[in-house]
């Protein structure tokens, strides 16, 4: 099934259970992972997002962009990662190993876009077939076209039409870049 | 400070950039984050790597996505929604006022059905008290998890022999003196418990939620330990070398004999002595006060000297033999010793049952709702589960 990759945040902020759901997809895995950077049992980790989603309700109304949405998401998911630490007791043993992980705003901001990414090509791998799911993950490995088609005993040109279709649904989950872009550069 | 949503935009130009798809104005933005620093640039090295892609993917295919949907959208519903502690507690009051009429009829089924039926899996009455499991912390500041299943010798320092297996983690001497006194710390978490046989051979329980501070070895003068939360001691005879155990609010001082302290934060600290002689001086107090054996000693949190009263010692340090004893406590502090017990938080729909008292005698592993069955059974208090907490009515 596809999920459209963009929210409709009036909608949340109304109150629309079905968009409440569509950030849960969306956003759910990722957030785990994200939280498994910090905790290590996956009980945690789901507990510790499942707190993140009941915030988000609760805040609904203060959401103001998708772009706020997103970092809403992680820096509360961030805190309740530590703060489930600190329930575990083990907070003070962590915070001396990985102080110049977590307490440096850049490292946590770098921990954010990376996790965003694999989201991204994740959910573009997500709504593609399996042939062309199967050269995008290679492609977006770094791999040339070239290579991929000895890789799969298939013509170069076959590659390529893959790409352009995977390609095409990727720039679906990216599109509202182009707005960012203007509102950046002005 | 660098703010988060400054640098959303990020990911979707990595993305395309991995797709070979900016164009030129998005090359520029994508450019000038690289050349912020040196991380910016390792970051994108690795994302483009996708290194950790199959980890993640396996990661994901554990995750309980629909059971969390599920359970969310109950906690999402119920109310207009609960931003913080109190509302949540409020909340759950007005529910119980509106549930009990329904929860009347189901009065004679068992409070485990009742719960039971609506969270199978996770119910926290299922909880079992007692499972041996610690954290040892060495001046080092590494935390060592054992638990009494694995039998290992850990390196804590070359004269000394330390092994962990049934009867818990034993400190043996091989090599006479240490020149340095190194503290060790002992932590079992909520719900856990541990026994420790120290380098001079006394035997220590220690009971949930309880820090244990002690030299790896004892020096020539004396013996001294720092306790916060309970344990048994069973302090090995040494007529040179007296046994002190500090606590936040006072000194002990021992002399040879078995004896229990309970000193939890925010609770009074009460000592019972089994058999031999202890004294016990307040940190508010400059008296020592002895105690005969079966007696307990109580001291304040503020490190005042409160009473001597006579007990029945099996009361008090059965929870060392797998039994739980209460004898004329009140709900309160039997909830708040099961709480730590078993790892659960109980909260109180009316503050009036916190005072019943009443005197139970129960095995300490049986699960939860067993002995929250037995306590309904005695005095008409009922029990609740509600999303990860104990209603108490």
């Amino acid at each position: 099934m596809k999920t459209p990759s963009t929210v409709d945040i009036e909608g949340l902020a109304a109150g629309d259970r079905r968009t409440y759901q569509h950030v849960f997809d969306l956003f759910y895995d990722s957030l785990c992972c994200f939280a498994n950077r910090y905790i290590k049992d996956l009980a945690g980790c789901e507990d510790c997002v499942q707190k993140t989603f009941i915030a988000l309700w609760d805040h609904r109304t203060s959401i103001s962009s998708e772009v706020h949405l997103k970092s809403f998401l992680y820096q509360v998911c961030h805190n309740n990662a530590l703060n489930h630490l600190k329930h575990e007791q083990v907070k003070e043993q962590y915070l001396s190993e990985m102080k110049y992980e977590t307490e440096d705003q850049t490292c946590f901001i770098n921990e954010v876009l990376e996790e965003e990414v694999e989201r991204i090509l994740r959910q573009t791998e997500q709504d593609l077939p399996p042939k062309c799911r199967e050269i995008f993950i290679l492609a977006m490995q770094g791999r040339s076209t070239e290579e991929i088609a000895i890789q799969l005993g298939v013509t170069e040109n076959t590659i390529k039409t893959q790409k352009k279709i995977a390609y095409k649904q990727l720039k679906k989950h990216v599109k509202d870049l182009y707005l960012l872009v203007i509102l950046l550069t002005q | 400070m660098k703010k988060l949503d400054d640098y959303m935009h990020i990911p979707r130009l990595i993305v395309k950039s991995m797709a070979e798809e900016l164009n030129q104005e998005e090359q520029s933005l994508l450019e000038a984050w690289l050349h912020e620093n040196n991380e910016n640039q390792l970051l994108y090295q690795r994302i483009r790597s996708r290194s950790h892609r199959d980890e993640k993917k396996q990661f994901i295919s554990q995750l309980n996505k629909k059971a969390h949907w599920q359970k969310l959208k109950r906690l999402t519903q119920a109310s207009h929604r609960i931003p913080s502690w109190n509302k949540i507690k409020i909340a759950a009051t007005v529910l119980l006022l509106l549930g009990f009429g329904l929860l009347a009829h189901l009065r004679n089924s068992s409070l485990e059905e009742n719960s039971i039926k609506e969270t199978p899996r996770t119910s926290l009455l299922q909880a079992k008290a007692g499972c041996s499991q610690v954290a040892l912390i060495t001046p080092r500041g590494d935390s060592i998890y054992l638990s009494t299943q694995e039998k290992k010798e850990i390196n804590i320092h070359k004269n000394i022999q330390v092994t962990n297996g049934d009867s818990g983690i034993v400190y043996s001497l091989l090599e006479s003196p240490v020149e340095k006194e190194e503290i060790n710390i002992l932590r079992t978490p909520r719900g856990g418990e541990y026994q420790i046989t120290l380098s001079d051979g006394s035997k220590i329980y220690l009971n949930a939620a309880t820090e244990l501070h002690f030299p790896i070895v004892f020096n020539s003068e004396k013996r001294e330990v720092f306790l916060s939360g309970e344990a048994y001691f069973e302090v090995a005879k040494d007529s040179t070398r007296p046994f002190y155990v500090n606590t936040a609010v006072a000194r002990l001082k021992v002399y040879g004999t078995s004896f229990n302290v309970k000193s939890y934060a925010s609770e009074s600290m009460k000592t019972i002595l089994i058999k031999g002689k202890v004294g016990i001086c307040g940190h508010a107090d400059t008296t020592e006060h002895l105690l005969a054996p079966y007696e307990l000693l109580s001291v304040d949190s503020l490190g005042r000297f409160e009473r001597i009263e006579k007990v029945n010692p099996s009361l008090a340090v059965a929870w060392h033999l797998g039994r739980f004893v209460f004898e004329n406590e009140n709900l309160e502090e039997i909830l708040s010793t099961l709480s730590r017990w078993y790892n659960v938080d109980f909260i109180y729909k009316n503050e009036q049952v916190k005072s019943l008292h009443f005197t139970a005698y129960m095995e300490r592993y049986e699960d939860l709702s067993f002995i929250l069955n037995t306590i309904t059974a005695m005095v008409g208090v009922k029990f609740s589960e509600q999303e990860g907490i104990i209603l108490v009515e």
